[in-house]
């Protein structure tokens, strides 16, 4: 297997990925793409490189190009270094409605950057969060590495973030 | 069923969308992502018609037809759908058409005219998107993109090879291609037809000519045996432009790159533009009189003389019909019998045996209804890229494709087999595949089992012969077994040629034992391998440039050295003619004549003179008659000429041609050292294409690299690769593995003016350890 | 009141396959297994019971199901957990507290449709939980021999895979769901074909929602018109609400269909803010606005929602008090569009930018009154000219906040602040 850098594929990766793909028909090898992408996403500090899409593309035997228009689709993939944990701030109506704003704005003064920057100690990424989380019942909210902090407030904020230190 | 169309009732079939009937009876409705050749994904939005019954307008490009639909492309309410998406499609498009190279000819700048408003509501930001310098044949203004996402799925559908993608979504969405990559296809080109606006725009021609100064006129492609249909677009007595002429049975509406940048070539700085004659070793001009009775005086003498055993007469396959057919006939009329025009060949036993002319065995269209397809010694996507898209869609229909070659075949298409083998494995082979021999062990069990399972006699098959096999010192032992082959799982049996015109070649009786349409000569000449090799005295040479267009250029120039008169018809002035000639006759190229071909398919394509050439080149047919003329035959028009032709082979039946019998099982041929063989580089298969500035700039045509079989490579330690071919010491540091070749193999790049020698096409080397 | 898809939340370790099966979980599998139900039986007992689809169209259920191919080939199911629409979050409880219906009920719509595989996709952003739960509830599945080949040694095969998506609202829409799978660009597809013709993998293929698969175990165990009956006040069946927005106690509720607003309001504490109903959308930001008078006098079911000028939609029902500025809510909602507009289509990639531009701009002060005037236009351009509903759901709220509230458009403008104080 030429060109497929082996940094990105130990062995958990792969029997992972290999898991991936016994879901789909054998000739529909796109379909694992994007599961693929989330897992070494995840093992490299959560960001996507040109050389992970081209390593993944060999592995699956899809083009290049296919990976890489989904890496730019889905909002989950970034293609650019961001921080170590992911925050994102659910800003939607419903939250909006229950001073989510509030809580956004918080978050970015004491953390000193705007959304969808990275704090400089690469601890934090602030996501610049559009979609609505799904967790309307517990607004505001927001999402610590996937992880779902409901009814939100100041001081809840700075707890959560302390735990993250 | 019937339906109605502006209150007019039209017929259509189940099945068929609105737009396709509206085109069918010329009722216009302005489009962007609709393409008849690409899949429908109606995201333009440009098409929508209104449909009584449908609160909404609907999309004509992909609503069905209904029995008694009631459609309106005229409606208010058809107006203001289309009105609102031309708003749109507005607003994040740049306004500065004159400065934009598609102004003119822009399907945006048109249906805006027609459709949209006269001035735009929206005040905020325009998007603007930065381009990078994806390819020397394409350049990109992506700011102009529409995103009608054809180009995506030309790669997609059409050239299976996908290079542009869409990226990113919403209002950002972009086509770019995958990080840092290039635009590499041979077909990319179609990508600027397809575009609707000035996204995608052909490089070369940029800003050479507005479109409203430019005529256009038909030509048929002189590089390969396809016969795509081309417009050259004229400006000033000068093509600055090519595009597909659409012919359903061809090239429907796409053209390779190949072609469509081809005849830069004519503009190569290397133009012979008078003719020139040698005087106390010297090449000097004269005027065209002096050397035509010179060159005709030469004649006579050695007619007169009997000694016309000792004239070579060879010409280029790359010759226009008009061409061949004189060349045979003038040189006859004097009586030469070393006539040929296969000069890449080396192994001629198979000559009488062939068929009049070599053909496809089947239309072009209808290779889709074959079952199994094998092809044996060509790679199509290198060497006849149109033909990609044509196996591409017999692919997509359920054909299978057996590739076997000397070097496995990157095709865009994906072969159910594809084999590398040397050529005396590649007899081997065969011969067990028709139970002649024991299986070859360096062939994978599961190949064979493949193979046997799909290939059988029940199905519909066909053999093609790519233009390797004629480069083979062993091509008749190939041609047998494969024609064995084929009788055993009955397959029709067809060639793919090395020029656009070698089927005319023999039916027109270019040809050392045959006259035209297959009859035979009384004295049966030299064959064009036995020309150089036996170092005859003199030579003509038509069309054919000495370094590149041989079996082997050292042996030419052998041949040259010795030789008392070397003739010259030629377009470009190469070192060796200048070294060499004795004569040169500067003659026009393909665009500068009327012709005609004839491709693979049988099919007789003529074309009318695109372009003047320079005052003191002449068309090629016209010096030819010249000499006829001078010695008392009749005058030819090119009219008469073309009719005379036309008659011809109007009489010749293509279908009673394919019978080809070999009668003697021809030696067994051994391969000894290393297997060396030249690869058909895409662009360097003629004398036009070589000299394509463009072409030459792409990553295929840059490509310059010796091949060594893996085998090789990992035994050789040095930076570079010295070895002996032949009885000469060759040291090249540019030099690969490559996997894809078979072991103890070594792939040269063809030849190109100005590489280094490499002697025979194929044939044997050894490394100097 | 009876409980479906909630039933299971109140107790110990919901999620549990105990729990599920003491509230009689698998027993219409059992029971469809044992009997030998036909499909055409089960398809018609989804029918009677008046089951609507609750992902937003609320297409009847049984319907979709009938349109499927009797042939031999490759059929799929598969389930839309995806839930996106702004101020929907039931179908995320429904995984992570009664996955097992979930499970059951897309073994029985599965078997119904001929269908072998079936796919879960569930929003990236559901990873952390609701995946996790889903998944280990699906191994219990397995080992209880519910899934997999050789159900129950009965000789049938359904395999259900749970598939992840990365974060994009539009792969809710079914056909762009589809293409995701695919692992393609969440883009929807053009129809015809409907996806129960020509669907994943150019196959037949049913898509529900999450909510509607869970409702499908107890239809068919306890019959179509017991189903029905639960409805009140013209209603036919239950349906989960969730309230969120300016109340008191935001949750998800399963009520009958036909429920009184009012008392869904009551259910959720009442208005927060000790303020007034301003303005409510009932179905999820997609659906037009509401005035809150109104909509105290309306039912929740799908007839008088769509008398009060809406919809039920996916029954996100977010609820506005008189603090809140209508400008600002419209601006985010638009916002989100702009965002999540995959691109294909003209008038939604570059009309719901369009529209965001300009509210932006009324927002920063700068507006003119001309612009509402352009909303409306602009709005009333992309709506129905997409290839999907998108370009409807941006379109629609500009209509209705503009229609309901010009008023307060008009004073934003003019006094360049809003006219709601906070
Ligand atoms: C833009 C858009 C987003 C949608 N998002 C969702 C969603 O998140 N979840 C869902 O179940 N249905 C969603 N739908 C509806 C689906 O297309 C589809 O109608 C539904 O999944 C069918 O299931 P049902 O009949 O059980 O409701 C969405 C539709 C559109 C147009
Ligand atoms: S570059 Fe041209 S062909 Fe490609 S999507 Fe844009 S407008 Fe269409
Ligand atoms: S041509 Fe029909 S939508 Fe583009």
């Amino acid at each position: 297997m030429n060109d497929i850098n082996n940094n990105f594929f130990n062995n958990e990766t792969c029997s992972m990925i290999e898991n991936i793909k016994k879901k789909f028909p054998e000739d529909r090898k796109k379909s694992s793409i994007i599961e693929s992408l989330l897992i070494l996403q995840k093992n490299n500090n959560g960001y996507l490189t040109k050389d992970i899409i081209t390593s993944l593309a060999k592995y699956l035997k899809v083009e290049e190009i296919d990976v890489y228009e989904v890496a730019t689709f889905y909002s989950m993939f970034n293609t650019k270094p961001v921080g170590i944990n992911t925050i994102s701030v659910c800003t939607n109506v419903s939250c909006m409605l229950r001073n989510a704003d509030n809580i956004l704005n918080h978050i970015e003064n004491k953390l000193g950057i705007k959304v969808g920057e990275t704090t400089k100690d690469q601890k934090f990424f602030l996501k610049d969060e559009i979609e609505c989380l799904a967790a309307c019942n517990g607004a505001p909210m927001m999402q610590v590495n996937h992880k779902n902090y409901e009814n939100l407030t100041i001081e809840k904020v700075d707890k959560i973030l302390e735990e993250f230190e | 069923m019937e339906i109605f169309i502006n209150n007019k009732s039209y017929t259509a079939e189940d099945g068929e969308t609105i737009i396709q009937i509206a085109d069918k009876f010329d009722i216009h409705i302005p489009r962007f992502c609709y393409h008849k050749h690409l899949s429908i994904v109606a995201n333009c939005r440009m098409c929508l018609v209104d449909i009584e019954g449908f609160k909404f307008a609907q999309p004509a490009c992909s609503t069905l037809v209904q029995d008694g639909m009631k459609i309106s492309t005229q409606s208010a309410k058809t107006k203001n759908a289309q009105k609102s998406t031309m708003e749109f499609l507005l607003i994040n498009h740049p306004l500065d058409c004159p400065i934009c190279d598609q102004g003119g000819e822009c399907e945006l700048q048109d249906v805006s005219l027609e459709y949209g408003d006269d001035h735009s509501n929206y005040m905020q930001f325009k998007r603007v998107v930065v381009d990078r310098d994806v390819s020397p044949l394409i350049s990109t203004d992506m700011t102009r993109c529409i995103h009608c996402s054809r180009c995506v799925r030309f790669g997609e559908e059409v050239a299976a090879t996908k290079e542009l993608g869409l990226l990113d979504r919403g209002e950002n969405m972009k086509i770019d291609s995958f990080i840092e990559k290039n635009i590499d296809s041979e077909l990319s080109g179609n990508m600027i037809d397809l575009c609707p606006v000035g996204a995608l725009n052909n490089k070369p021609y940029r800003y050479s000519a507005r479109t409203w100064d430019l005529s256009q006129k038909k030509g048929i492609s002189p590089h390969d045996c396809i016969g795509s249909n081309i417009f050259y677009h004229i400006y000033n007595n000068k093509i600055v432009r090519a595009v597909p002429a659409e012919n359903e049975n061809i090239n429907q509406t796409w053209l390779s790159d190949r072609d469509r940048f081809g005849y830069e070539g004519i503009y190569a700085e290397d133009r012979c533009k008078r003719p020139m004659i040698k005087k106390n070793e010297k090449l000097l001009t004269c005027d065209w009189d002096t050397a035509i009775k010179t060159l005709n005086q030469n004649l006579n003498t050695l007619k007169n003389e009997k000694k016309l055993d000792s004239l070579g007469c060879l010409i280029s396959p790359q010759s226009t019909c008009e061409e061949l057919y004189l060349f045979q006939k003038v040189f006859r009329e004097f009586g030469a019998n070393n006539i040929d025009h296969r000069t890449i060949e080396k192994d001629f036993d198979y000559q009488q045996d062939y068929p009049v002319m070599p053909t496809l065995g089947c239309d072009i269209k209808d290779l889709e209804a074959y079952d199994n397809v094998i092809l044996v010694g060509v790679n199509i996507k290198k060497e006849f890229p149109i033909l990609s898209v044509r196996m591409i869609q017999a692919q997509n229909k359920k054909t299978q494709f057996f590739s076997i070659n000397f070097q496995s075949s990157n095709e865009d298409f994906n072969p159910a087999i594809s084999l590398a083998l040397r050529n005396d494995q590649l007899r081997e082979f065969l011969d067990y595949l028709s139970n002649k021999t024991n299986k070859p062990n360096y062939i994978e069990e599961k190949m064979f089992h493949y193979i046997f399972k799909y290939i059988k006699s029940n199905k519909k098959n066909l053999i093609v012969i790519g233009p390797s096999i004629g480069q083979l010192p062993n091509q008749t032992e190939i041609l047998y077994s494969l024609n064995q082959y084929s009788k055993k799982i009955n397959a029709d049996f067809g060639y793919l040629t090395e020029h656009c015109n070698n089927t005319a070649s023999w039916l027109l009786g270019v040809l050392p034992h045959r006259l035209p349409l297959g009859k035979r000569v009384d004295k049966e000449g030299l064959n064009a391998y036995q020309m150089i090799e036996k170092k005859l005295s003199n030579y003509i040479f038509y069309n054919l440039e000495p370094e590149c267009d041989f079996w082997n250029n050292d042996l030419v120039e052998d041949a040259l050295k010795t030789s008392k008169m070397n003739v010259f018809f030629s377009s470009f002035m190469t070192p060796f003619i200048a070294k060499y000639a004795d004569i040169v006759l500067p003659i026009s190229t393909f665009a500068e004549t009327h012709g005609s071909f004839i491709n693979i398919e049988g099919s007789y394509q003529a074309y009318k003179q695109i372009i003047r050439p320079k005052k003191e080149i002449k068309l090629g047919w016209e010096v030819l008659n010249n000499l006829l003329f001078i010695n008392g035959a009749n005058n030819y028009t090119f009219d008469t000429l073309q009719n005379e032709i036309k008659n011809n082979i109007q009489d010749f039946d293509v279908t009673t041609n394919n019978n080809f019998k070999l009668s003697n099982q021809p030696l067994k041929y051994i391969q000894k050292d290393i297997f060396k063989f030249t690869l058909r580089n895409t662009y360097n298969t003629d004398q036009i294409v070589r000299r394509s500035k463009s072409l030459q700039q792409t990553r295929t045509g840059k490509l310059k690299n010796i091949l060594l079989s893996n085998d090789l490579f990992s035994s050789h330690k040095k930076g570079y690769l010295e070895f002996i071919d032949k009885d000469k010491n060759i040291k090249s540091e540019l030099y690969n593995s490559d996997q894809s070749l078979p072991h103890n193999t070594i792939a040269y790049q063809s030849y190109k003016i100005g590489d280094a020698f490499v002697g025979a096409r194929t044939g044997t080397v050894k490394i100097k350890s | 009141m009876t409980l479906i898809c909630t039933e299971t939340y109140s107790k110990q370790e919901p999620a549990s396959l105990e729990t599920y099966l003491t509230l009689e979980g698998y027993q219409a599998w059992q029971k469809i297994l044992n009997n030998k139900i036909s499909k055409s039986e089960i398809i018609n007992q989804i029918k009677e019971s008046g089951l609507r689809g609750k992902g937003g169209a609320g297409f009847l259920t049984g319907l979709k199901w009938s349109f499927i191919p009797i042939s031999d080939e490759q059929k799929y199911l598969v389930c839309n957990s995806d839930e996106s629409e702004p101020g929907t979050c039931k179908d995320r409880d429904i995984l992570r507290y009664n996955p097992h219906a979930i499970i059951e009920g897309m073994l029985i719509a599965s078997y119904a449709i001929g269908a072998s595989v079936a796919y879960n996709y569930l929003r990236g952003e559901f990873l952390d939980e609701q995946w996790k739960v889903f998944n280990k509830a699906l191994e219990e599945a397995y080992q209880k021999g519910y899934v997999g080949n050789n159900i129950l040694s009965t000789g049938l095969t359904i395999n259900i895979f749970p598939v992840l998506g990365a974060g994009a609202y539009i792969v809710g829409e079914e056909t762009a769901m589809l293409e995701a799978i695919e692992g393609k660009r969440g883009m929807p597809r053009i129809k015809p074909p409907f996806p129960a013709i020509k669907g994943l993998f150019a196959k037949p293929t049913i898509i529900n929602n999450t909510e509607t698969l869970a409702t499908v175990p107890k239809i068919i165990l306890k019959g179509a018109e017991w189903y029905k009956s639960l409805g009140i006040n013209n209603g036919e069946g239950v349906k989960i609400f969730c309230m969120s927005g300016s109340v008191q106690k935001p949750n998800n509720f399963e009520v009958p269909l036909g429920t009184p607003f009012s008392n869904l309001l009551e259910m959720s504490g009442g208005v927060s803010n000790n303020s007034k109903l301003k303005a409510v959308i009932p179905g999820g930001s997609s659906v037009p606005v509401v005035k809150g008078e109104l909509m105290l006098d309306t039912n929740m079911d799908y007839d008088s929602i769509l008398k009060a000028n809406s919809m039920l939609g996916s029954g996100g029902v977010i609820v506005m008090d008189e603090t809140i500025c209508m400008v600002k809510v419209l601006q985010r909602i638009s916002r989100f569009y702009y965002g999540e507009s995959c691109g294909q289509c003209t008038p939604c990639r570059e009309g719901t930018g369009w529209l965001y531009k300009i509210l932006t701009n009324i927002i920063d002060g700068n507006g003119t009154i001309n612009d509402l005037h352009e909303l409306e236009r602009i709005a009333g351009l992309i709506e129905g000219h997409c290839i999907c509903a998108l370009g409807d759901a941006a379109a629609l709220p500009v209509k209705s906040f503009l229609n309901n509230f010009w008023d307060e458009f008009e004073y934003y403008i003019d006094n360049k602040k809003s006219m709601v104080v906070g």
